[in-house]
Order: structure tokens, then sequence, then C-alpha cells
């Protein structure tokens, strides 16, 4: 039973394919990411936060979406990069993040969103190894489409840590 | 974990979900084994011995296996993955493993050899409150029984079938406890009679052979009852409730196995039952309690089916007494959920429409007629949304007759428990909410409350014990009484018991309702015997915590050798605040009145520092802490000032002091809406608001409040 070769042969082959599909874009500065289409509900344009307190600076607060009040996270401040002021651009994506075995309704916000890109395999890379410096847990893979890099992203890992903010921050 | 592990972690999962798919449409011998070897490749990698043999075992079985051998191993994968992702689960939380490993292992030796699987994992019994000592141990490998019940019925209806029976279930119960005071009302044997016969039938429609006969023979019984053949004494009586409990745990065990989870087997309880209601008709059942085994588990009806997981819980149950004119509809409590918030919406959105300044200019009799009406219709709309949330005590209350009953026979106390208010309303979500704790509260007042018949004689009380529960509104709020003629509270005891226990000191002086709350410490117990029921000091610190989470309060009264009243306090619906709201900087806080003493705009003079810091405010006489808001949760531009700003005087338990904010904006009931999982661990923060122009405003947990405040006293 050749397990191994199995395996390799056909576990590789398989994280790729379950990784192409159709990726909504958005950027963040001057990169630029993907988060399957299927996780994202809805997008909404910048509005006020309500702050709220004993949370990292990455977790902005609350806001009322249509009765439900969802919290709203800054992918920038999340990913470390310098604020910025938010510009009309400046948009929500609405996602549904797993945690556990329930489903959270999350916001993030990003510089601006650019298109929904249908993505297929053979544009998908695995994510190359950055050393201990780089967590790359949360990407999926990288995409090259029209010659320029996607990080695609994997948002129930990126805000898993957000899901349970403050268990932390308590413990 | 190393970066390695992590990702072979990740491919193991992810091939776990894909194959749990995969079985899903349907996969083919071929598919698995494949699958399952890759697995049995990972787990090698991951050095998980056991679950890699495991893995390797399984696809082994499928060479040369007979069809019938592969049939069996086909539908076993998916239990077997959702094994394998739970000890991937343990595995990488550090958690041990659990020895499934060995179980599995025999399971598919016995596939192979072409015996029946089944030994039932230990790990799969159904959650249970028993009040009869034995749960069935886990069972010796079975034949496939009658009681594995197999169906090609349809999962709704199948789902439909068992929240209709347990209804019907709960009617039953209370008929009985009321025929047992009354055997010979012919209505209510009749009344009994019909919803057995319906669950017969449903059951045999669906093919659930064990519960129709089950059903069959009590039906028997009650035909010749209601026909007066029979007559209905404390014999019957006993074996028409085990058949209602042994009926209840089918059910459960139905929903297990819809689930995909491993069954119990209930087949020896339940033909020792019939045997005994054969008995019973033939009049010669006086020996009910050896006859039907005790070990049936009493499962009340929460526990057998969790509501949450069963669509289809929304409105007021059936009545007993109504049966006929039964207008009462069934609504997924999701869509009434999203109904209510969507009618929230609506009510702000036209209040904004109507606030409108631009309106304002055009405004002309018509168009106001008109926004009147608009609002008027709104807010009778938003009334009718929120009372379809509210539901009767009755349902919760019946529950507890039962209990009492059973605890009364068994503790060999006579205990009677009368119900007052059962149509009094409260929000669905708090009538689930508060079930445990009065279950709890019930079972201290009988077992530790009451006494027994002996030193009640001695007491010139009488023989029959009397526990009363009460609902009623009152202020606003509902208001659910627990009162006992029992031995009521020592105070000296509790006292003595906090000493030892280090709650509180010799000297300290401590009023009687405060002596009375210690009660509530966890691990506090004064029980000199524990019960398998109570004494084990775990209980009340936990219903206080459950009621305080409802935003309510427990208030105790007792006189020591009459008895003791406990007093839920509870907010009438979970849903809508009343609320003041506060300005603090640009943002908006919602403070629940209930917690509001009063409000003041100090003087200079009022205002007093310690160590140079402006902490204490003087309010005729009385000195109080003062805390900032802008401090407590960060907010920039906030009045510093307190004779700038306002004070409000908050009070939590006995604790008092004094918030600074810039202004008070204006009272109003404000619909709550959680904050969701992200900050359920938030201090301070009760929840959100949406306010009046559609912003989020936090709504202040007073009690949160004074923790974080001795937290930066302590720092």
């Amino acid at each position: 039973m050749s397990a191994t070769a199995v395996e390799n042969s056909k576990g590789e082959a398989t994280t790729a394919q379950s990784l192409a599909g159709k990726y909504l874009t958005f950027a963040l500065g001057n990169e630029e990411y993907g988060e399957r289409v299927l996780k994202v509900r809805e997008i909404i344009g910048m509005m006020d936060v309500t702050p709220v307190p004993q949370v990292p600076p990455h977790v902005k607060g609350v806001v009322n979406l249509r009765g439900k009040i969802i919290p709203v996270v800054d992918l920038r401040l999340k990913f470390g990069f310098e604020p910025q002021p938010y510009t009309e651009r400046t948009c929500i994506v609405v996602v549904q993040v797993q945690r556990g075995d329930s489903k959270i309704m999350m916001g993030v916000v990003v510089d601006a969103v650019s298109e929904v890109l249908n993505i297929s395999d053979g544009e998908i890379e695995d994510t190359p190894s950055f050393g201990e410096e780089l967590q790359t847990d949360y990407m999926l893979g990288i995409a090259k489409v029209k010659g320029r890099i996607k990080i695609l992203l994997d948002l129930d890992r990126v805000l898993s840590s957000d899901t349970a903010v403050l268990q932390a921050v308590n413990n | 974990m190393s970066k390695k592990d992590k990702q072979t972690l990740k491919k193991t999962t992810d091939l776990l979900n894909k194959l749990a798919c995969d079985t899903v449409v349907g996969a083919t011998p071929i598919e698995l084994q494949t699958g399952f070897s890759q697995l049995e490749g990972l787990f090698k990698g991951l050095g998980l011995e056991p679950l890699r043999r495991l893995a390797s075992l399984y696809v082994v079985s499928f060479f040369d296996a007979a069809s019938a051998v592969c049939a069996q191993l086909s539908e076993r994968a998916p239990q077997l993955l959702e094994f394998f992702t739970r000890e991937l689960e343990a595995w990488e939380l550090g958690k041990e493993s659990s020895d499934g490993v060995a179980s599995w292992l025999a399971r598919l030796e016995n596939i192979s050899n072409g015996l029946p699987a089944e030994g039932i994992p230990a790990a799969q019994k159904p959650a249970l409150a028993s009040s009869e000592a034995e749960v069935p141990p886990a069972a010796e490998p079975k034949e496939a029984s009658d009681d594995a019940l197999n169906f090609a019925a349809d999962p709704e209806f199948v789902a439909m079938f068992i929240t209709e029976a347990l209804d019907h279930l709960e009617s039953i119960e209370a008929l009985v406890l009321e025929i047992e005071k009354t055997p010979d009302n012919r209505e209510l044997l009749d009344n009994v009679f019909r919803p057995f016969h319906t669950v017969k039938g449903n059951a045999g429609a669906l093919g659930f052979k064990p519960m129709q006969e089950l059903a069959h023979k009590v039906e028997n019984l009650l035909d010749l009852a209601r026909k007066g053949k029979q007559k209905v004494g404390p014999a019957e009586i006993e074996i028409i409730l085990k058949a209602v409990d042994l009926t209840r745990a089918l059910l459960g065990d139905l929903k297990q196995i819809s689930e995909g989870k491993a069954g119990q087997d209930f087949t020896a309880q339940r033909l020792a039952l019939q045997e005994a209601v054969d008995r019973v008709i033939a009049g010669g059942g006086t020996e009910v309690s050896q006859a039907a085994p005790q070990t049936i588990p009493f499962v009340t009806p929460a526990e057998a089916v969790p509501a949450a997981s069963v669509a289809g819980d929304g409105m007021p149950k059936r009545r007993a007494s109504d049966f006929e004119a039964s207008t009462v509809i069934k609504v997924d409590a999701s869509k009434l959920d999203n109904l209510i918030d969507m009618v929230g919406e609506l009510v702000i959105i036209q209040s904004m429409i109507r606030q409108d300044p631009t309106l304002a200019n055009l405004i002309q009799s018509k168009l106001s007629q008109n926004l009147s009406q608009l609002n008027r219709i709104t807010s009778s709309l938003q009334k009718d949304a929120m009372s379809l949330r509210m539901v009767p005590v009755r349902q919760t209350f019946q529950k507890m007759s039962r209990l009492v009953r059973d605890l009364g026979s068994k503790s060999g106390k006579k205990v009677d428990l009368v119900l007052y208010g059962e149509d009094t309303e409260m929000d669905r979500k708090m009538v689930e909410e508060i079930n445990d704790p009065l279950m709890h509260m019930i079972r201290n007042a009988v077992d530790h409350g009451i006494e027994k018949p002996a030193t009640r004689a001695e007491r010139s009380k009488p023989a029959t014990a009397r526990v009363e529960l009460k609902a009623y509104h009152q202020g606003g709020n509902i208001v659910i009484e627990i009162s006992d003629d029992g031995n009521g509270l020592d105070p000296e005891k509790i006292r003595k018991k906090a000493i030892s226990q280090g709650l509180v000191t010799a000297e300290q002086e401590l009023s009687e309702a405060e002596i009375f709350q210690l009660i509530f410490a966890p691990g506090f117990s004064t029980a000199e015997k524990i019960t398998e029921i109570s004494g084990r000091g775990v209980g009340m610190d936990v219903v206080r915590r459950n009621i305080e989470a409802l935003r309510g309060k427990v208030e105790i009264q007792s006189v020591l050798g009459k008895g003791s009243q406990f007093l839920i306090k509870l907010p009438l619906t979970l849903a809508i605040l009343d609320g003041l709201v506060l300005g603090v900087g640009t943002e908006r806080f919602v403070l629940p009145t209930f917690a509001i003493k009063e409000s003041l705009r100090p003087a200079k003079d009022q205002i007093h520092s310690v160590q140079g810091r402006e902490c204490m405010v003087r309010v005729r006489d009385r000195l109080f802490p003062l805390v900032r808001i802008s401090v407590l949760f960060g907010i920039d531009n906030a009045v510093e000032d307190p004779c700038q700003g306002t004070l409000v005087l908050i009070e939590d338990d006995d604790r008092q002091l004094c918030l600074l904010v810039d202004r008070l904006i204006g009272k109003q009931e404000v619909v709550i809406k959680s904050l969701g999982e992200t900050f359920r661990h938030l201090q301070g923060v009760a929840g959100g608001a949406i306010l009046g122009d559609g912003r989020v405003g936090l709504i202040l947990d007073a009690n949160g409040i004074f923790k974080m405040t001795q937290l930066e006293k302590a720092s």
C-alpha cells in the first residue's frame, strides 16, 4: 500500500483543488488580498463605529447592520500597517467566519474593494514559507492574476483570535 | 507544535472534512479506502500511532470482504470520521485521547467477522438529571434488535414527530398528576387517553415499533380506565408515569440516532414495563416498584431534546384543558427573531423620518396626520411583535409539580406543590433559562427545607408540607416566589459556616439579609447530609449567576422553624430595557434605570480628594467613590471636571458609586442587542442598544463597573 505516494500526489493536489473559485479582492495599502466570495455577505460603506473598551487597537468596535450588532476589525491595523485616515473608498466587508461550530458575522475595514475574480488552480501557488519571521497560517495561497499578486486569505484564521478577543485580555 | 506538524494537521483536517462531505453524497468503497489510507499516512506523519492503526485497519477490512461487510464499513465511515476529528481536536489541545480507539478496533473486528458491531461507546449517554439513582450501564454488545431503530422516514417528519410527542407527553403528565388527586374524573381520563392514542398512531406510521408497542399497552390501560372497568389507583399512576418517562427516553434516543450518534438500548426496561402494565390490568400490580425497574432515567423534556436543536419552538404550548379548540401554531424561532429585529428597525427609521428637519418645514395638516398615524401603527406593531416572545410560565411550573411529587415520595415526605399565576407571561428565552435555577431551588426546598413527618408533628405543623410557587408582575418586573412552610434558614448556622469557610470574619456585623445572601457563595452548604440531589454546595452560586445573567436578583426571607421565601425578580423581557441615555465625549451609553438611584450636578465643595486625586463625592452626608466613564472606557474629549458634568449615583447589591458623565440625554426604552460571542467577556458592558439615529450605544452593566473599579484599586 503506497500510502505516502498517494498522499503526495493526491494530498497536495487535493489542497490546491479546493482553492479555485471566486474571490473578492481588496486593497490594503499597496497589497492586494482576496477572500472567498462565499464568505462575503455584503459590502457597506464606512460608517460610525461605536468603540468598545478593553480590546486591542485593531478591533475598532461595533456597528448596527440592519438591527444586528456586529464587531468591526481594521485589517490594516491587524496586519501591522500604519494607520491611515479613511477615504471615501474605505469600506467594511461583512464576512461570515467560523468559530468552533458557530458562524459569526464580522466587519472588516479595507482600504478599497477591487473586484470579484474567478481564480483557477493554475494561478494559485502554495504559500511559500517565509521562515519564522512571518506568520503565514492564515494565507490559503498566493494567486498570480494578470501579472499581479493577490494574497488569498483564510479570514476564519485571520480573525480567529478576534472571535475570542477578550479571553486573552482577561486571563 | 512544529511548522511541519501544523501543515500536516491542516491537511488532515481538510481531508477529514472532504471525506465527510463525500460520504454524505455517497462514497464508493474505493474512494473510502483511498481516503482513509491517506489519513493513515497523515496520522503517521503526526506520530499518532493508535489513530494510524485504526485507519489502517479500516482500509484493510475492505480487502476481500463480502458486500454486506463493505456496506457496513461504508455506513460507519461518517462516525469514524467524526471520531477522528474529535481525537485530532483533543490532540491539538493537548488533551488526553479517549480510549475510543480500542472500541473502534473491536467494532471493526466484529464487522469483519460478520458479527453485529455494537459495543456502544461509554461516552454516548444522554445527559440526565436523575432523581432515580441509576442510569443503564454501558450495554453489552447487542443484536440489532427491534430497539435499534432504523427508519426510512424523512428526517423532517422525525423531528416534528419528536417535538409533538414531547408536547403530548407534557400534557399527559400534567393530566396524570391531576388524575392522581381525582381518580374518578371521567373527563380527565378521556383527555389523557387521546394523546396516548395519537402518539401511538404517529409512532406506528413512522415505523417506530417499540414506542408504538409501549404506547399501545398504556392505551389499553387508559381505555379500561375511562370506561370505568379499571380503577386508577397509585399502582396505575406509577406505571403511567414510568411509561411517560420511558417514552421520553425513547424519544431522546431517537433524536440521537437521527443525528447519527449511537443509540441506547431500552428493550429490557420497555418489556418489563409492558409486562407490568399487563399485570396491573389483570389486577395484580401492586408491586410496581420492582416490576418496572428503577433504572428508567428521569429525563425532563428539556434534556431529552434540547430545545435549541429542534426547530419549531415558538408559540405557547397547548394547555391540557383546551385540546379541542387548539389555535396555536408552531413558528420557527429564528423567523420570529428576524421579524422582531425588522420591526425594531422600522420603529427607528420611522422615528428618524419624523424628526427630519426638512420635513418639519414641509409639514401641513394632512402630512402631519398621516405621520402620526404611521407612528401609532408602528408602535402597535412593535408591541405585538414583542408580545410574540412572551409565553406563560405554566409549562415550566407544571414540570415542577412532577418534580415535587417524585422528590416527596422518594424522601418519605408529604409535600404539596401549589401553583399560582401560571398564566403570567415571560420572555420565551427567559423561560428556558429559569428552568434549571427553579428546579434547583425547589429541590432544596423539599430536600432541606421540608422536615420529615415526625419533626413536623413535633412542631404541630400539618402533616402535608406546602410549597408554593407563584408568578406575578410587579412594577415592571416579573416575580417568581418559592415559599415553603418548612425549617426556615438558621442565620447562626449560616454565619458559623461562612466564618469557617473564611467568607466573613467573626467580628463582621451582618444584617440578616446579608447573612442569607451568603448561601450563594460557591461551595457553601450547611447540609449535614449530602443527598444525590443536593447538598454538595455547587447549586446556589450557579443559581444566582444564572439569575443575574437574566438581569434579575434573588431575595430571601425566612423565619427559623416556620419556613422560607425565595423571591426571584426578573425584568419583563430581556429584549427591552428601560434606560437613561448618557453622553460621554462623542459616544453615548445607556444605563439601565433600575441601577440608578439619582443624578446630580455637584458643587465644588462636594468633591473630595484623596492623595491629590479627586475620587470621592459627598451626597447628603454620605461619601461615594467617584468613577469616570471616560477613564473606564477610554473616551477622549470628555468632561473632566465633575462640576461641569453630571454625576449618576448607581447601585448594585448594596454597593453604590457615582459615575461621571458629560450629560444626560434622556430616558429611552431601548432594544438590547447582544454584542455577540466576540465580546462575551467584556466587563462593564451588558450589550448594545440601537439608538434613535441608528448608531450603537453601549449598555452599561452596574455590576461589571463595580468589578472594574475594584480591579483598578487593586492595581
